[in-house]
């Protein structure tokens, strides 16, 4: 399935004194078994942008296309946008709510109007999925979890609905370097087993690691866009967005700056770990000779 | 200890009677103007520890002492919390007023500040956090480094001592980490303001005098930066992991590249790689 946004402008309040334009003419194609970066300065609109995917929010201006179909047009049933592509909102866990970890997980499920079965394997399979299939885990109260076990949680309920395309924002937000982790090895995994991925972060160096595709926000458009080897070679024009560049990028650049003749391709840790060590080891061949 | 603002003798600390204790048996010792920072993860007991502190809570056995004052001590609580004052995780819970300048006077209205006193304190506290020109804003408009850094103005208001940060850039993008962290540097730099950094990430603990490691409910690594970073192996069972360069260093160690210890930032790391090369 192939989402486009074509133009797509949204103004929020429109016609009142705080009317402000979050995005603006946006062109832009979630590539089915795509890993997609969304990155831009907090107020860039890469959040207003999500909420286009799944037709949480309606174009002010454009469409939003599913199969080259406006989903905003009479007659088309958004429910299938909203089943295809999962949400996870920032900060998910503050909307957990049931009294179980299992019944939170079945509200998606139950609105869909499945059969009991179907819920109870689909809860089943979304809490294994997400590494909470201990025995007891799902008749907890979500409130007796741990912030990383109730983010988890929340993106469980969310895999329940067996969305195609997953939309998260921030999905690291707030966790510690463990969670963070398991977050991210979580997303990544689902990534392998073919589903799209669209993840708004702040950190390149996830994006680094993990994005196929990066789209850089600014002022609620599109200010970049591109493989992220192709975004971090201009590290310039993403400071000047108040944007990091991956922390071995920099590292990168200084040692160029220093004279050393070390790749431009650099950003993740293991491809620094390579360069230094053929430049260390290149420096000492050279030295004896 | 005189030379000491804050000290821990042997804090622990459990929510209810049977339940486990969150802090375990915790000396600690905070000269005068340092800027300490405390890393662990989630559920180590940091926040706990920084609450401790300031005499929201206090301990079950062991004691905390605050410029001298017991934090057992009822009558020394509001002094105390004056004294060390707090900023928390979420900016949107610590702002109350519907002016810049009002949310800042909140808490001198609160200690019975003379009203003639009142705007050069709030003044010069927005003015130490680079606030100054937001001060007939609504709070609700500014971003989240912004609010926080109200929110540290309420508090300098109050010319504390100390001030223990709880957290208070994890809800923060980039840009507003760095503004607030760079603020905070400032007024411990320049003001003398003793600091209690408590965080996860790594890389904001690289500019204090010192690194606390907590892991359930004790201090189970303590030393600068440096030697806290020098062996990432060391972090990992406690859930924390070095700071990039750190982490790269050591394993380009572990090949026989004779990088020297202690290289946390980038530009100490270039400088060494181009030595070698």
């Amino acid at each position: 399935m192939l989402i486009a946004l074509e133009n797509v402008t949204h103004t929020y309040q429109p016609d009142s004194p705080f009317q402000a334009t979050a995005i603006r003419n946006v062109n832009l194609e979630i590539r089915p078994g795509e890993f997609l970066a969304l990155i831009g300065h907090t107020g860039s609109g890469k959040s207003t942008l999500a909420q286009h995917i799944n037709g949480l929010l309606r174009p002010t201006q454009g469409r939003v296309l599913l199969d080259g179909q406006d989903i905003h047009a009479k007659g088309f049933d958004r429910r299938e946008v909203r089943r295809a592509v999962g949400l996870v909102f920032q900060y998910p866990e503050h909307q957990l709510f049931e009294e179980t970890v299992a019944k939170d997980v079945a509200f998606g499920p139950k609105n869909l109007g499945l059969s009991d079965a179907e819920i109870k394997e689909r809860v089943a399979e979304a809490l294994e999925k997400v590494g909470l299939d201990e025995p007891g885990m799902a008749d907890k109260s979500p409130f007796e979890l741990s912030g990383g076990q109730m983010r988890r949680a929340a993106v469980a309920g969310v895999l329940a609905m067996r969305p195609e395309i997953l939309v998260l924002d921030e999905p690291a937000a707030g966790l510690d370097p463990q969670s963070r982790e398991d977050m991210l090895q979580l997303i990544a995994h689902l990534y392998s087993q073919g589903s799209t991925v669209v993840m708004i972060s702040h950190s390149m160096d996830d994006v680094a690691r993990f994005a196929t595709r990066a789209v850089v926000m600014e002022k609620g458009t599109i200010a970049m866009e591109g493989a992220p080897e192709e975004i971090f070679r201009h590290p310039e024009q993403l400071e000047k967005m108040g944007l990091d560049v991956p922390s071995v990028c920099k590292l990168g650049m200084l040692l160029r700056q220093k004279g050393l003749p070390c790749p431009a391709d650099i950003f993740r840790e293991d491809q620094a770990f390579d360069a230094l060590l053929s430049l260390w080891k290149g420096g000492k061949a050279h030295g004896a000779e | 200890m005189a030379d000491a603002i804050i000290t821990l003798d042997h804090v622990s600390f459990a929510y209810e009677e049977d339940a486990p204790q969150a802090v375990r048996d915790v000396t600690l010792s905070i000269p005068w103007g340092e800027f300490h920072a405390i890393l662990g993860r989630n559920g180590s007991g940091k926040s706990t520890l920084a609450k401790l502190i300031n005499g929201l809570y206090t301990p079950t056995s062991g004691a905390v002492c605050v410029c001298g004052m017991d934090t057992r001590d009822e009558k020394n609580t509001w002094e105390i919390r004056r004294r060390a004052g707090m900023v928390f995780q979420n900016p949107d819970n610590q702002l109350v007023a519907t002016v810049v300048r009002e949310d800042v006077a909140f808490g001198l209205e609160n200690i019975g500040v003379p009203t003639e006193e009142m705007p050069g304190r709030i003044e010069r506290a927005l003015v130490d956090v680079g606030m100054m020109a937001y001060a007939e804003r609504a709070p609700h408009l500014l971003s989240g480094g912004q609010k926080q850094r109200v929110a540290i103005a309420g508090v300098l208001a109050m010319e504390p001592e100390a001030i223990i940060f709880d957290e208070s850039t994890a809800m923060l993008d980039p840009q507003g980490r760095k503004e607030v962290l760079s603020a905070v540097k400032r007024l411990n730099r320049d003001k003398g303001i003793t600091v209690i950094w408590i965080t996860h990430f790594m890389e904001e603990a690289v500019a204090a005098d010192r690194v606390h490691v907590m892991h359930d409910g004790q201090i189970v690594m303590t030393g600068t930066p440096r030697e806290v970073f020098a062996d990432a192996d060391r972090l990992r069972p406690y859930r924390l992991d070095a700071p990039v360069t750190a982490r790269l260093c050591q394993r380009l160690r572990k090949e026989g590249m004779p990088l020297r210890e202690g290289i946390l930032t980038a530009e100490e790391m270039a400088e060494e790689v181009a030595k070698l090369c």
